[in-house]
């Protein structure tokens, strides 16, 4: 694997991957992966289809399993506990702890059809962090100020372009004040004059909060506005990884070089 | 042939008395199907080795074998076995039990049609089990089960005179009893035949009217 600073020093990460392998039958999506990601850090992943960005989302959200490796979180271990010498699958409990920290955007926005904008936004809140009302809806209306959408939060889904569901679902997860927020190709899914919407939200947080964000995208461009580090990866690993400026203009891998060129000159 | 009115009307309160029987058996039965079905889909979806496959066998079961031979199975064979109901319970009994695997199907695909992505968000934001059935999974997948639940409904309701068959004195039953002892066949089955038909249709047209709210399954 090729480096140009900055990668943070393992005993500071927030997020680290040790080993990490995930296989779907003979397919290899991540192959031994080491990952070190820390506290405020924005990390833009990307690599052609099929490389395992999005691998790496699915299993920080514990949306999948993952073979063997570990994954730490805060310095707790992911989905699995020490028993003894051995690692055994964790308790729902204190997954769910560890989890919690852990806030996730999805491709297809995935919003909950039969709630308007705004319950999506507070039902957690009010379920899972026993917020009142009054407090759930008060941080829903900063929230839906922040993304724009303040006279939308009575709409259902279904009337809500693209673009806008999107915003909905980054309010929705920014609700439960995770300490990492996962976007999982956002904008793949969009009409590209929806496109922009979304990335300015994004690119605003990015800014404006000390959160660490892993951004999955094919946005180019956002990748290199937005990230403290860029990370491409292929076959399930990582090729190369370091600071934008570089990257871009000056990759060391001949494959990343290949990556970027197909991509940029689309 | 001749309709005789008068005879016809006669023998009315009688042929309620025993629809008041074919409801009983039909919301019992219905009832009971709703429940098993859920424990069969729950089943089906058990992680626990051997549940999923023995509810999928049940299914399979049930509906390959015939309704009437259940019927008297459970009449005639059971009570060999120490077990005995009554004939109304033994009816609502088999009728539950029947469209139970039926009904295991409609709530499987139900629950099956509410996309992935749905399961992901509630986790996502760490929703429990609980929650993410109630308030998430379940408000979509019922909707547009109530309209298959429905046409369930009217097909059990014009199966339950298979339950004459064990003495359930239900409408059919009653039909049959008038016309033995008054060798008078047309009006007693006429009627039975017209009840049905004033109570199904309208009850297939509140099934249309789900299926135009909440489409089909």
């Amino acid at each position: 694997m090729e480096r140009s600073s900055p990668v943070p020093d393992a005993a500071s990460s927030l997020i680290r991957f040790r080993q990490v392998r995930k296989s779907y039958g003979a397919l290899t999506v991540l192959d031994d992966l080491d990952l070190d990601i820390a506290e405020g850090e924005k990390v833009a992943i990307i690599g052609p289809s099929g490389s395992g960005k999005t691998t790496i989302l699915r299993l920080l959200m514990t949306l999948e399993r993952y073979d063997s490796g570990t994954i730490e979180v805060g310095g707790e271990l992911l989905g699995l506990r020490r028993q003894g010498d051995r690692l055994v699958p964790d308790t729902e409990a204190h997954l769910r702890q560890v989890r919690k920290q852990i806030g996730m955007v999805f491709q297809h926005f995935n919003l909950f059809p039969h709630m308007t904008a705004l319950q999506n936004v507070i039902e957690a809140p009010i379920r899972v962090l026993r917020l009142s009302r009054a407090e759930a809806e008060a941080r829903a209306r900063d929230l839906f100020a922040m993304v724009g959408l303040q006279e939308k939060a009575a709409s259902y889904p279904r009337h809500l372009s693209g673009g806008q569901q999107q915003r909905v679902a980054i309010a929705r997860a920014l609700a439960m004040r995770p300490r990492i927020m996962l976007f999982d190709e956002v904008t793949s899914a969009l009409d590209p004059e929806l496109v922009g919407e979304v990335l300015q939200v994004i690119r605003r947080l990015a800014k404006e909060s000390g959160m660490t964000m892993l951004i999955v995208t094919h946005e180019m461009s956002f990748a290199r506005d937005v990230a403290d580090r860029i990370i491409f990866m292929e076959k399930g690993r990582i090729v190369e990884e370091g600071e934008p400026g570089v990257i871009f203009r000056e990759p060391r891998s001949e494959r990343t070089r290949a990556f970027l060129k197909a991509v940029l000159e689309r | 042939m001749k309709f005789d009115f008068s005879f016809a009307l006669e023998i009315l309160p009688a042929l309620l008395r025993g629809a008041i029987v074919t409801a009983e058996a039909t919301f019992g039965g219905m009832a009971l199907a709703l429940v098993g079905g859920l424990v069969l889909a729950l089943g089906r979806r058990s992680k626990i080795p051997g549940v999923s496959r023995l509810s999928a066998s049940y299914v399979l079961f049930m509906r390959n074998t015939p309704l009437l031979v259940q019927i008297y199975f459970l009449f005639y064979v059971l009570p060999f076995a120490g077990i005995m109901f009554g004939a109304l319970t033994t009816g609502i009994l088999a009728l539950g039990l029947n469209y139970s695997a039926y009904i295991a199907e409609v709530y499987r695909a139900g629950i099956d049609g509410v996309p992935q992505g749905q399961w992901e968000a509630a986790r996502a934001l760490d929703f429990s089990p609980g929650q993410t059935w109630g308030r998430v999974i379940l408000p979509q997948a019922l909707p547009p089960m109530l309209p298959v639940l429905g046409n369930y409904l009217i097909g059990m309701f014009k199966d339950s005179p298979l339950l004459a068959t064990i003495t359930v004195p239900e409408m059919f039953a009653a039909a049959e009893h008038i016309a033995g002892e008054t060798y008078r066949y047309n009006e007693p089955y006429t009627l039975v035949g017209l009840i049905f038909l004033c109570l199904s249709y309208p009850a297939s047209l509140a099934v249309r009217q789900l299926e135009k709210r909440f489409g089909k399954v």
